[in-house]
């Protein structure tokens, strides 16, 4: 699915989620940042999601598989509301988001958005020049400096691993960039208005092997930083960059475990016939 | 994971390498078993007619154990295994190890197990009974090792781990007697040698098959138990049931 701009980008209101504080020493345990409790999510009458209880930690990198259709890219879109966007879509239960609900009546859509950034299967750069993508979300924010905008790109790009690529051509159009640049482009957009969550569903399946490695490098680089979910067909994927694997299959948490755990020593025989090749 | 029926991969041809290389290792392991075998036989029946054949055998584990590995670096590169199928990959890949150096010790052993025999020194027969009998045990450990893995078997590894307590307490009380024997007949020390060195061959046997217990266990529990006591095993085996 490709987002409206709107979709990406930072948001008008200012309806902060709670200061996570300080990031968690390396080793250290990490706090949850996203819990889910009892969530369920329907398409019409038809249900997405079934009682998902999960627990997040914090800036660490927690991978969603399954099988395509058991709600892997439904459960990421939950973190930060996009299932909203589909007609007929209800839900129950809660997510929290730093311990605040993120469904609550007073929090503000736009600013959940501008807290959990989203980047999507397929690079989907605005038809616009790279550092206009980067300050996309920081102009409809307000921000209009010139000299904080630049250091805004600067800052992102860096980040993203893209820096030392366009800087002598960043009013060149971000179409002219590979697949691969895009991508780190539009992480870069995403991290520009300094999110707490990045939310990839897919990130790297469009990509070609040096680009993906380049967007797995950049993902260990950012979760020091930024909680990160991501959704992936592959496993090995999921198994070299993440921290957590949680397996879905069916719209039911089948199980979430450490990712070393997980791929060598898999509590449930469902988790273990799916990564061995044996599901179907 | 608790150990249940796994049905085929989606990729039947995944299935039949796997199948396979098991099988292969198997074979590999009834070589190793009949050197170990023939080694042992030499203390009551004299060398073997045919040496060579011996020396064959070993030659051909060691082609096996390079072809093994090479196998299952293949499996490794092109299935990407994860979970129980991992697990089965290590510990095919150590057990090839283990097998290929029990050959190397069964080959040692029936060389000074002919090299006794052809001193004109013998030495006495309840050295020798002795020796037979430890042989005789680890021959049924390895049988025991080799059948737990065909299986997949924790309940008969964990049994075989246990024989090894029999085979450390007559290993102790043999050197004590060879040592006993030295001293009496330092003009025979070359005999008394070669007797310590094919018990210790023999000891070597039943520590290699215990490795291989330990793989059997880990494939199946995923619980690395290597350096661990028996009680613990046992108690993690009686928790894991």
């Amino acid at each position: 699915m490709t987002p409206e701009p709107e979709q990406n980008a930072a948001a008008h209101a200012h309806v902060a989620l709670p200061d996570p504080g300080s990031a968690p020493r390396d080793g250290a345990p990490s706090r949850p940042c996203i819990e889910t409790h009892g969530f369920h999510l329907y398409y019409g009458a038809k249900p997405a999601l079934k009682n998902i209880d999960l627990s997040i930690p914090e800036r660490r990198v927690t991978a969603i598989i399954g099988p395509s259709g058991c709600g892997k890219s439904t459960l990421l879109r939950s973190f930060n509301r996009m299932n909203e966007l589909i007609d007929n879509v209800r839900c129950e239960g809660r997510i929290l988001i730093h311990g605040a609900d993120i469904h609550a009546p007073e929090q503000d859509v736009a600013s959940l958005r501008r807290h959990v950034g989203m980047v999507f299967q397929k690079p989907n750069p605005f038809p616009k020049s790279i550092y206009e993508n980067v300050v996309y979300g920081l102009r409809i924010q307000g921000i209009r400096g010139r000299r904080h905008l630049d250091d805004a790109v600067e800052h992102a790009l860096r980040r993203a691993a893209l820096w030392e690529e366009v800087r002598g051509r960043l009013h060149e159009n971000a179409l002219s960039l590979s697949g691969g640049q895009q991508q780190r482009l539009v992480i870069a957009r995403a991290i520009a208005v300094a999110p707490r969550v990045l939310l990839l569903d897919e990130p790297a399946s469009a990509l070609d092997p040096i680009s993906t490695l380049k967007i797995e490098e950049l993902i260990f680089e950012l979760k020091s930083d930024y909680t990160i979910v991501i959704v992936t067909h592959n496993m090995q994927q999921a198994a070299r960059v993440s921290d957590h694997t949680a397996y879905l299959y069916m719209g039911e948490l089948i199980e979430f475990n450490e990712t070393s755990r997980l791929f060598t020593q898999p509590r449930e025989k469902m988790t273990e016939d799916y990564i061995t090749g044996r599901y179907g | 994971m608790k150990e249940t029926e796994l049905s085929g991969h989606i990729s039947s041809q995944f299935d039949h390498e796997l199948d396979s290389l098991r099988g292969r290792l198997l074979k590999m392991g009834g070589l190793v078993e009949q050197q170990l075998s023939a080694a042992v036989s030499i203390l009551s029946e004299g060398p073997p007619q045919d040496a060579d054949h011996l020396r064959g055998k070993e030659k051909q584990v060691n082609r096996m154990e390079v072809s093994i590995d090479e196998a299952a670096l293949r499996l490794l590169v092109r299935r990407q295994p994860a979970a129980g199928d991992l697990r089965m990959l290590i510990a095919i890949l150590k057990t090839n190890t283990d097998l290929e150096r029990i050959g190397d010790e069964a080959e040692r052993a029936a060389a000074m197990a002919t090299s006794l025999l052809r001193k004109e020194h013998r030495l006495p027969g309840y050295h020798v009974e002795n020796i037979r009998a430890i042989g005789a045990h680890v021959c049924n450990m390895m049988a025991g090792g080799l059948d737990a893995f065909a299986r997949g078997d924790t309940r008969q590894a964990l049994e075989v781990i246990r024989m090894e307590d029999k085979l450390n307490q007559d290993y102790a009380a043999l050197l004590k007697q060879l040592l006993t024997y030295l001293m009496e007949e330092p003009r025979h020390a070359q005999t008394g040698m070669d007797s310590i060195w094919l018990g210790r061959s023999l000891e070597r046997i039943g520590d290699h098959t215990c490795n291989i217990c330990e793989y059997v266990i880990y494939v199946d529990t995923g619980r690395d138990v290597r350096h661990t006591d028996l009680k613990t095993m046992e108690r993690h085996f009686n928790r894991d049931g």
